[in-house]
């Protein structure tokens, strides 16, 4: 079940925010092209993360069925131009979702050279953008104005959870307070920022350094769908020795 | 025509050796040694008349030169006609870089005199090509190719693959193979398996192998793993005839209750007795911080040490530790402590004891370590080994009896490595085409790989290819062509040479892991291996302080200072040696004997120490080699369910972690363990039952066991790094590429996502099925874990079960160590959602 953040903002569990209102959902941190980065580095790495993605959208897609898809910045992950597959393939899939959605891009700090293909398709892509009372922006520089209500990506939350015994759970997240939000990575593989255990300098966005990052409440994602796990302060508390 | 491994029984006399040397050598021998030793007249003629041979000997037995001998022999010959021709003749192998210099001396010191005393028309030459060679010396050895070439298994892999080179080294017309008993165990010794196939394969003529092997068990494994399977050998075994002087020494009376300081001082007082009535004794500890702990108080205790008594250990730099050796060497110090850094033939000069401080955990490395001492083969090896507790009295009792009788523990070769096989396939591809049967059969000439199924070959041919399940898109990062149609394969794209030379090598990059506590103040450095053990909220000791584990992230791990807190797990936990089986089940017998010593009423035959231990167990029953004991028992919040399994660390790593997944599925909580030789201990929250005999015998049953034990390595930091390891060397992830050298911390970080996607999509990945054979199966003991169960399940060990009030006597040893591991429940929905529960709960009360 969609959880709600702010009005008309909506949690869900397959990682992306919804607007119904705006009839629009927000996703982020896709990072195609990461496994040709890696190829780049030598690694041996089979294809993957494609297909996840791709499953993922289309269940979004048939679920919410948004006009508007906006993109909250990394919808590629930074690699060569010599990788002549992997920018194919972020064509083949930027041309698929505009082809029946209005398509927003926000950039992100792994979007080099995006622009040109935006271009093409005729996708605007901007540093922010303000939809309903939110203002989305990738979160990477702190030099973005804010509005009311701010919608990050970037940090790829997490949580780690152990028990008295000490297995661990790890799960992606969401991060909400009255202004600020955060919203998990929509990329299967990338690392991210455990939050059950930072502090606020420990965060990738210098936007969040400021914040009381304890005050942000958890919606974390699960098999069993989103589930509400009170303050990051609660969770630190409960580890505390 | 049967392939046939022999001992060799016949012993030449010196005429006779003498009769196929030529005359100046005859001279050269007679005026420096005069008699030829024992393994050389066992050996010299047979490797002279073109057989493999395997020699087994101690230290100082003219191990080296019955090797030589027969070689120089024909290369003096050949000089003096002036028909040496530029290639090499021999070829020598030897895991240590340092050894090679050794020989490099030892040869051209004999080679300088033969020359002086006479008038030889052509120079001998001898190289060595090592990783520190410098680049001007490997081009002179293309140029002018060394008539005797030493190098190591890596460099040897390198070497096969160069075009012009390689020639010259196919002329070999002996291999010989130094410290064979210290790569057989390992993969650098797989590593150097296949190599010889390729190389042998390419010769016209085949060359004769020579091994050379200190003590090691069985011999018949190590002769095939020389000659490959398809060879005769035969064995020159002289090891049993150099006495052996061994005693076990408990430095108390009563090791439990005497205060810690009290058995220290007693401990050293015997150690310096010892050292004053020797003139060169070395001493071996279990771990490096032993070693520098006894070297410490040593000193401290007694000043006059002082300048004469130094540590050696693998941490310590290159220039301190060859300091060290060439004061051995000269005599110039009264005692040398080491870990394992001195277990190998580096020529120390003649020390005349070895101290052994606690058991060294197998009987062939006892032997191996004692028989560092007395330096001429007429001389006893004359070892003691001072205990340290109980359980080590025991096993040291039993160690000396069956060192005294000559019986080791056997030898485990890795088989199948697919690793190491995938680097050699893209060496192979380099070099030509290959017909798929044909390289099939060159790899299952070697040993290790004898059973290779053919299906994982076609496999990994597959992957090396570039081809996964998803087959789209150009195989772009293939390093070889695999046609299926024809069978064949061969190479592929420009990078492949300079990937195989970069990449080659079994030997993971591990890189001291950086502690820092959760403010970012750097605290000092640990060990992979010992991360690789790590888990949350353990407790250990660095730099004097007390920390506590939070989190790991790639190479930094992150703590919290914990003053006052005892330590969970040791900072030596990942270098503790494991108890080999063999000994633990010999162990296990002799623990029946002295019970039913006691029961006959026979109590006052035995040693006082051990009277005591074993009358205090009888109170919960003795558990032996016929009856495994399982006591239960509340204590510190926990419930804990003690196995007796004596069986050795490896074998009881498998075994625990079968039993904690079982019983975690059976009964649904999350489970910690604590791992040592003797036994396990299974503790969860204590407002669970203690375990059942049904649940024990479920747990314990023999079916299935490999299969759950790959589940339970699901999610650890051990197949996480060790994948690492294993997809470095299958080439899947590149330490050199492109001209970049990439960090560790990288390396684990594209492991990790290899891994995770791999895992997903292809669980029959090569890489992927390595990395947990490996694990199961030369980390820890599957097989004989499942022996073991076996033995249960037919009766042939009774289980007998004990609800107690506190842990028996030989329970606290397991009980103490702390809890090693963490078994994760398999239903992740379950967990989840009763982790949640438990979360709210603590956060709304």
């Amino acid at each position: 079940m969609p959880e709600e953040l702010w009005p008309d903002v909506h949690a869900t569990e397959e990682r992306c925010i919804w607007m119904p209102e705006q009839d629009a959902i927000v996703i982020a941190d896709l990072h195609l092209g990461y496994e040709g980065a890696l190829r780049m580095d030598g690694v041996a790495m089979p294809r993957y993360q494609d297909r996840v993605i791709s499953e993922r959208l289309e269940r979004i897609l048939d679920r919410y069925d948004p006009r508007c898809i906006v993109v909250n910045g990394d919808f590629k992950h930074n690699f060569s131009r010599n990788l002549r597959q992997e920018w194919r393939e972020v064509n083949a899939m930027l041309s698929f979702l505009a082809d029946e959605h209005d398509v927003h891009l926000v950039r992100g700090n792994h979007d080099n050279f995006l622009k040109t293909i935006a271009v093409r398709h005729n996708v605007p892509m901007t540093w922010r953008y303000d939809i309903g009372d939110v203002t989305v922006t990738h979160g990477h520089r702190d030099d973005v104005p804010r509005g009311d209500r701010t919608l990050l990506a970037h940090e790829h939350p997490f949580i780690k959870l152990r028990d008295e015994v000490g297995a661990t759970l790890s799960m992606p997240c969401y991060l909400y307070t009255d202004d600020v939000a955060v919203m998990p990575a929509f990329s299967p593989i990338v690392s991210g920022t455990d939050v059950s255990d930072a502090m606020s300098r420990d965060y990738l966005s210098p936007l969040l350094h400021s914040v009381d990052v304890d005050a942000f409440n958890v919606l974390a994602v699960s098999d069993l769908g989103l589930l509400d796990f009170a303050t990051i302060g609660d969770l630190k508390a409960m580890y505390r020795p | 025509m049967a392939i046939v491994i022999e001992y060799a029984t016949e012993q030449y006399g010196n005429e006779d050796i003498y009769d196929i040397l030529v005359p100046e050598i005859e001279t050269w021998f007679r005026d420096t040694f005069g008699d030829f030793t024992a393994c050389q007249r066992y050996a010299v003629k047979e490797i002279h008349d073109g057989k493999n041979t395997l020699i087994s000997s101690p230290t100082g037995s003219g191990k080296t030169l019955s090797a030589f001998l027969a070689a120089i022999n024909e290369l003096l010959l050949l000089a003096k006609q002036g028909e040496l021709e530029d290639k090499i003749y021999v070829l020598y192998v030897s895991p240590l870089k340092a050894l090679n210099n050794d020989i490099e001396r030892n040869l051209q010191k004999p080679l300088r005199e033969l020359y002086e005393a006479n008038d030889i028309e052509d120079d001998i030459r001898v190289g060595v090509r090592t990783g520190d060679t410098s680049q001007k010396e490997r081009q002179e050895h293309t140029r002018n190719p060394p008539h005797i070439y030493i190098t190591t298994p890596e460099s040897l892999a390198i070497v096969l693959n160069s075009p012009k080179f390689s020639r010259s080294l196919e002329e070999a017309r002996y291999i010989i193979v130094d410290e064979i008993h210290s790569l057989a165990d390992n993969k650098r010794g797989v590593h150097l398996s296949l190599s010889l196939e390729r190389l042998v394969q390419r010769m016209n003529n085949e060359p004769v192998r020579i091994g050379l092997s200190a003590t090691i068990s069985p011999m018949d494994d190590i002769a095939r793993f020389l000659v490959g399977t398809d060879r005769d050998c035969l064995i020159v075994d002289v090891t049993g005839m150099k006495d052996v002087d061994i005693e076990v020494i408990s430095p108390v009376d009563d090791l439990v209750y005497t205060p810690a300081g009290e058995a220290s001082t007693a401990m050293y007082e015997i150690l310096d007795n010892l050292i004053q009535q020797h003139q060169t004794t070395l001493v071996f500890t279990n771990t490096r911080s032993a070693t520098e702990r006894v070297v410490f108080n040593l000193k401290q205790r007694y000043p006059r040490y002082d300048g004469v008594v130094e540590a050696h250990h693998g941490s310590l730099s290159r220039d301190v530790r060859l300091n060290v050796e060439e004061k051995l060497k000269r005599g110039d110090l009264r005692c040398v402590v080491s870990s394992t850094s001195l277990e190998l033939g580096i020529d120390i000069g003649s020390v005349d004891l070895v101290v052994l401080l606690g058991s060294p955990k197998s009987v062939t490395r006892a032997l191996q370590r004692i028989g560092r001492s007395g330096h001429f083969i007429t001389e006893t090896s004359k070892g003691r080994v001072i205990v340290l507790d109980r359980d080590d009295l025991i096993e040291c009792t039993v160690l000396a009896r069956e060192a005294r009788q000559g019986r080791l523990d056997r030898v485990h070769i890795p088989s199948n490595a697919i690793d190491v096989l995938a680097q050699h396939v893209v060496g192979m591809g380099i070099q030509q085409k290959w017909d798929v049967g044909e390289a099939l059969q060159l790899i299952q000439g070697a040993y290790p790989y004898r059973d290779l199924p053919r299906q994982d070959f076609i496999k990994l041919l597959h992957y090396l290819a570039g081809e996964y399940e998803e087959l789209e898109g150009k195989k772009v990062y293939g390093k070889i062509w695999y046609d299926e149609q024809d069978e064949m394969f061969g190479r592929r794209g420009k990078m492949v040479r300079p990937i195989y030379y970069l990449n080659i090598g079994t030997i993971p990059d591990e890189t001291a892991v950086k502690v820092y506590t959760t403010d970012k103040q750097f605290v000092g450095k640990v060990e992979e291996p010992f991360v690789e053990r790590l888990k949350k909220d353990d407790i250990f000791v660095l730099a004097g302080q007390t920390y506590q584990f939070k989190r790991s992230r790639r190479m930094r791990i992150y703590v919290v200072p914990r003053p006052d807190a005892s330590p969970t797990i040791p900072s030596w936990f990942s270098e503790q040696l494991p108890l080999s089986y063999d000994l633990a089940r010999e162990i296990s017998r002799y623990r029946r004997t002295i019970a039913e010593t006691i029961e006959n009423g026979d109590a006052e035959s035995l040693m006082p120490a051990i009277r005591n231990y074993f009358q205090e167990q009888l109170h919960f029953g003795v558990p032996h080699d016929q009856h495994l004991l399982v006591e239960t028992f509340r204590q510190d919040g926990y419930q804990h369910n003690v196995f007796h399994t004596l069986v050795g660390r490896q074998a009881n790593d498998a075994l625990s972690r079968i039993v904690a997944y079982r019983l975690t599925s059976l009964h649904g909580f999350n489970i910690r363990l604590a791992i040592t030789d003797n036994g396990f201990d299974v503790m969860y929250p204590e407002r669970h039952d203690p375990l059942t005999e049904d649940d024990i015998r479920a747990a314990l049953a023999a079916n299935d066991m490999r299969d759950d034990l790959r589940r339970a390595l699901d999610n650890t930091e051990m197949l996480k790094r060790r994948f690492r390891h294993v997809a470095a060397r299958s080439f899947m992830i590149l330490r050199n590429y492109l001209g970049h050298h990439m960090s560790v911390s990288r390396q684990q970080r594209n492991a990790s996502v290899l891994f995770r996607v791999v895992k997903e999509i292809d669980p029959e990945f090569p890489a992927l099925k390595e990395t947990y054979r490996e694990i199961m199966e030369d980390s820890m003991d599957i097989d004989n874990a499942v022996s073991y169960a076996r033995q249960i399940e037919q009766g042939d060990i009774e289980l007998s079960l004990k609800q107690m009030d506190m842990p028996s006597p030989f329970a606290f040893n397991i009980v103490a160590v702390g809890a090693s591991d963490v078994v994760l429940m398999e239903d992740r929905k379950a967990f989840t959602r009763q982790m949640h529960e438990q979360v709210m709960e603590a956060i709304n009360a």
